[in-house]
């Protein structure tokens, strides 16, 4: 272990390795993002981008193109099952999934499921370190992770096909299809994952059992440019998946738990003389079945359906000086075992400002407050400013407040609920420092944050448990990310890689708080010589404490484990590669939390086309 | 019995390296060898966690010992949640309920003699009567009953309704069809013919239940009252005193001729002829930790209280005498939940 580690610090430190993955957003004029507002203000904080190419070469779930390619951190529970993250030493609920732009974490749990995310379907992913709330809404604490269709609107008709297969009977494919003029455009993909999921446990005559999963997901996205001021554009997914859960013990009774989730959103961009106004139209629904024995019909079952209306104007004063304002109206209604049923309404407005104040300084400001039948909520803000002292070096700083607001479950669970719950909230700061030397970028991110009235389910003294406004955390930590690409001749190298400190306190107990690392590192490493691309990742995950008075005896040991793969593409003008890919090369025995071993060295096999 | 001789110099030495060493936090990782004359203490672990364990704390207070099982068994797996323990001569009977399995250990050196698995489905409390052992699980809602000394399963008595505790009297068995504060029936059962005999409705709440010299005593707690039953084991008919200012009584155990019990963080005690409900608490605790009796227990006199600590961490057991004085505390595993006296 030590030895690998050394050599992981080796690899990315001395070897220079790198960050700011590609810092293409937006590169091509004809493409239309999804959400102008992370690209409009978003200016005074760390975003990083991962591109199709990233996303192919990971395992398609959202949990490991993550977990081996930015700061976060994941609770997973075994491979493929209920996986939850930590970002910047937060809680599972303070990061929020914002599909196309709108918050998608589930309304009964507050999280998102990061293994009922299959990241495919998508052309990008953004991850947005910090708060939030704003913009995004609820949950926005710990950073925000952006699922993009972006749309292109250009003569293309492309065809896209990608098929995984490997060990323990995994399969992922997806069939995507882009075509687009200059006045339409549509993309859509379907994709199938699904597995056995019966590895053994590393050194042990023992393995995964009742671990099996299939998820499918539909992505469609359509756009149409009525004019040269008006576009409408449409996005859908259908995610439909079952899992089983893995055992514990060998005789426990056997669960599996299927999830359904539709989100649709229809956009109605314009713009006249200095406005730019967005109308979101979203719909979104979550249900889950659970059957705590496979073996009997019984289930419990729940789900959410949301309506969201978001209105976006925005006015451009001058070149320097834009303000948008948005409202926005949100009904979540619920149903189900436990929670009946329950309709809950908010309301909101946010006021955003940027001020450019010459080429090389600008800064932003916006506050939102909302209204609902459910909480009070407190007025969130976010001021942050960023100065360019050359082309070698930007300074970023923000300051903001954030919240997360209490779930269907915290709010209504039949005999436990607390309707008298506060939002969770936050005040945080961060100070980034963009390096930037000829191929070689450095971002360098230090913060700090205190989140109080955090929700936690406790036992009272006659054994009901109830949610209460419990915890004051104090968090602060680094974040370093590193890229470095050189081409030469028909070589071509890249670097990528990421460092995280985290330390995040209970106030009471100034303790760590339980399954936050101190150290996360990844790295990955890749080379392209003609048709031939080769890639290597690790990943280190310090130890983590899993009690909360951090006793040594339960500690969960820290795990280093890398990933190797290489593919050749056999196309002359297109793509036909093929490819193999190790995971887990050098055997490492690890759980990612208690009694959650994952698989083994195992190999897939891949094969992409695009036509 | 005589096992316990065997391992008199054990318990000596045992007893003379606690008292030279720290007497709590700082286990030794040695057997003790004997683990009689004292309390066994239960401690579930985390859901979905195969870190349940057994602690001992010896009747003086004196030693000490946590992972008891581990201990001595090193390459058994207690499991996921340890829930209840019954005795039956030499053996003790470990109910681990997400393993769905029981795990047998001689109760004096806790040695594993084995484990049963067949048709336990989230099983809950045990008890043995006529060298069976009777399970309740809470997924079949079934009693399953195996032989105590072979541990082979015989066979199940659906009730089709919530099994909870389970007791034997007067050669019957009285099994509890309430669980998590809702439940008001108590089901009987005739061990010769494993069929139901009689079901008594008592009072919404049930949680508590006792055999003590042919009578079976059940506590039902809710939030309007608490209520005491009787149930004469040679009618299987109820009895039963009420309280409409204590409400909501929890943890019945009975020791010596009082009935204890709690009621938010007071501890209680009436005796077992008592006609109403004592509303004094012989004490109070201190809410410094929420549950803090997760686990409770009286013993000989004794008041052991185990707080759970909201499962992150150790959960901490206090020893208290009858007036409240804190004799003991130390830290056991995750969730203490069940004292059992080890004589």
């Amino acid at each position: 272990m030590t030895i690998k580690l050394k050599v992981a610090f080796c690899f990315l430190l001395l070897c220079q390795i790198s960050l700011a993955q590609n810092d293409s957003i937006n590169k091509l004029k004809e493409v239309v993002v999804s959400d102008s507002n992370l690209k409009n203000f978003s200016n005074t904080q760390s975003i990083q981008r991962l591109n199709d190419s990233i996303i192919s070469k990971n395992q398609s779930s959202l949990t490991s193109l993550l977990n081996y390619n930015t700061v976060l951190y994941f609770k997973e529970n075994g491979l493929g099952m209920t996986s939850a993250p930590s970002f910047r030493g937060t809680t599972s609920q303070q990061t929020v999934v914002v599909w196309n732009g709108i918050n998608v974490n589930s309304q009964l749990l507050g999280q998102a499921d990061f293994n009922t995310i299959s990241t495919r379907g998508f052309n990008s992913i953004d991850v947005k370190a910090g708060g939030g709330s704003v913009v995004y809404g609820s949950g926005a604490i710990g950073g925000t992770i952006h699922l993009n269709n972006d749309l292109k609107f250009a003569d293309t008709f492309k065809n896209d096909f990608q098929i995984y297969y490997g060990e323990f009977n995994t399969l992922s494919a997806v069939y995507g299809i882009t075509a687009g003029t200059k006045k339409w455009s549509f993309d859509a993909s379907f994709t199938r994952n699904s597995s056995d999921n019966d590895f053994r446990f590393v050194g042990q005559e023992v393995w995964n059992k009742n671990g099996q999963y299939y998820n499918n997901t539909l992505d469609a996205a359509v756009g149409y440019k009525i004019n040269d001021k008006n576009s409408i554009k449409f996005y859908s997914e259908i995610f439909d998946g079952e899992r089983h859960f893995s055992l514990t013990t060998p005789n426990q009774t056997k669960t599996k738990y299927q999830d359904y989730n539709t989100r649709n959103l229809l956009t109605w961009s314009s713009s006249f003389s200095k406005f730019d106004s967005n109308l979101k139209l979203a719909y979104i629904s979550e249900h889950y079945n659970y059957y705590e024995d496979i073996n009997r019909d019984g289930h419990t079952s729940g789900g959410v359906k949301s309506f969201i209306g978001k209105y976006d104007l925005d006015y451009t004063i001058s070149s320097k000086m834009k303000i948008s304002t948005i409202l926005d109206y949100t009904r979540n209604d619920g149903n189900g075992s436990g929670i009946g049923q329950s309709i809950r309404e908010i309301g909101g407005a946010s006021l955003l400002w940027k001020h450019t104040l010459t080429d090389k300084w600008n800064y932003e400001m916006s506050a939102r407050k909302e209204v609902s039948d459910a909480y009070k909520s407190p007025v969130l803000f976010s001021v942050g400013s960023r100065y360019d002292f050359s082309d070698f070096y930007k300074l970023k700083f923000n300051f903001s407040r954030n919240f997360r607001i209490p779930t269907f479950n915290d709010l209504y669970w039949e005999g436990s609920g607390n309707p008298d719950l506060k939002p969770e909230s936050s005040f945080q700061a961060e100070i980034g420092n963009e390096f930037k030397y000829k191929n070689l970028r450095l971002t360098i991110t230090a913060y700090g944050m205190k989140i109080k009235d955090m929700i936690r389910w406790l036992p009272n003294s006659s054994g009901n448990w109830i949610p209460e406004n419990t915890d004051r955390v104090t968090i602060y930590g680094a974040e370093a990310l590193l890229g470095w690409k050189k081409s030469f001749n028909k070589h071509t190298f890249d670097f990528n890689g990421t460092y995280a400190y985290t330390v995040s306190l209970n106030d009471k107990t100034d303790k760590q708080l339980f399954y936050v690392p101190y150290h996360k590192l990844t790295g990955s490493a890749s080379y392209y010589y003609k048709k031939l691309s080769a890639y290597y990742q690790i990943m280190y995950t310090g130890e983590v404490f899993t009690t909360s008075d951090n006793n040594p005896k339960y500690i969960l040991d820290a795990y280093n484990v890398s990933n190797i793969g290489v593919d050749y593409n056999f196309s002359k003008k297109n793509i036909f590669k093929l490819g193999v890919k190790a995971a887990n090369l050098w055997n490492e025995k690890y759980e990612a939390l208690p009694n959650r071993f994952m698989p083994a060295r195992n190999l897939t096999i891949y094969l992409n086309l695009n036509y | 019995m005589k096992l316990k001789n065997l391992y008199l110099g054990i318990i000596a030495s045992a007893f003379l390296f606690a008292s030279c060493s720290s007497d709590n936090d700082d286990n030794n990782d040695v057997p003790l060898g004997a683990y009689d004359n004292g309390v066994i203490i239960l401690n579930e672990g985390n859901f979905l966690s195969t870190n349940a364990s057994v602690s001992y704390l010896s009747n003086d207070l004196a030693t000490f010992q946590n992972d008891i099982f581990n201990v001595v068994n090193p390459t058994v797996v207690l499991g996921d949640v340890a829930q209840s323990l019954s005795f039956s001569n030499d053996k003790a009977f470990i109910v681990v309920n997400n393993s769905n399995e029981v795990e047998v250990v001689n109760r004096y050196t806790f040695k594993s003699l084995g484990t049963i698995t067949e048709k336990l489905e989230n099983p809950r409390y045990s008890v043995v009567l006529n060298d069976k052992l009777y399970v309740t699980n809470a997924i079949s809602k079934a009693v399953t009953v195996y032989d105590a000394k072979t541990y082979a399963y015989l066979n199940s008595i659906s009730l089709g309704k919530t099994a909870e505790k389970i007791v034997t009297a007067n050669g019957k068995l009285y099994v509890t069809n309430a669980a998590y504060g809702s439940g008001s029936e108590v089901t009987v059962i005739n061990p010769s013919t494993n069929a139901v005999t009689t079901t008594l409705t008592l009072e919404n709440g049930i949680n508590s239940i006792e055999a003590n010299n042919g009578t079976v005593y059940v506590l039902a707690g809710n939030s309007t009252k608490s209520k005491l039953f009787k149930i004469n084991t040679s009618t299987d008919t109820a009895t039963s005193i009420e309280s409409t200012t204590v409400k909501g009584a929890l943890n019945m155990d009975i020791d010596g001729d009082k009935i204890y019990y709690t009621q938010g963080l007071g501890v209680y005690a009436m005796n077992l002829s008592a006609t109403t409900f004592s509303d004094k608490a012989l004490f109070s605790v201190a809410d410094n930790s929420w549950s803090t009796f997760y686990g409770f227990g009286v013993i000989d006199g004794k008041i052991y209280s185990g707080a759970a600590n909201e499962f992150t961490a150790d959960g901490t057991v206090t020893v208290y005498s009858s007036t409240g004085t804190i004799l003991k505390t130390v830290t056991a595993g995750l969730g203490p939940n069940g004292f059992y006296s080890n004589n």
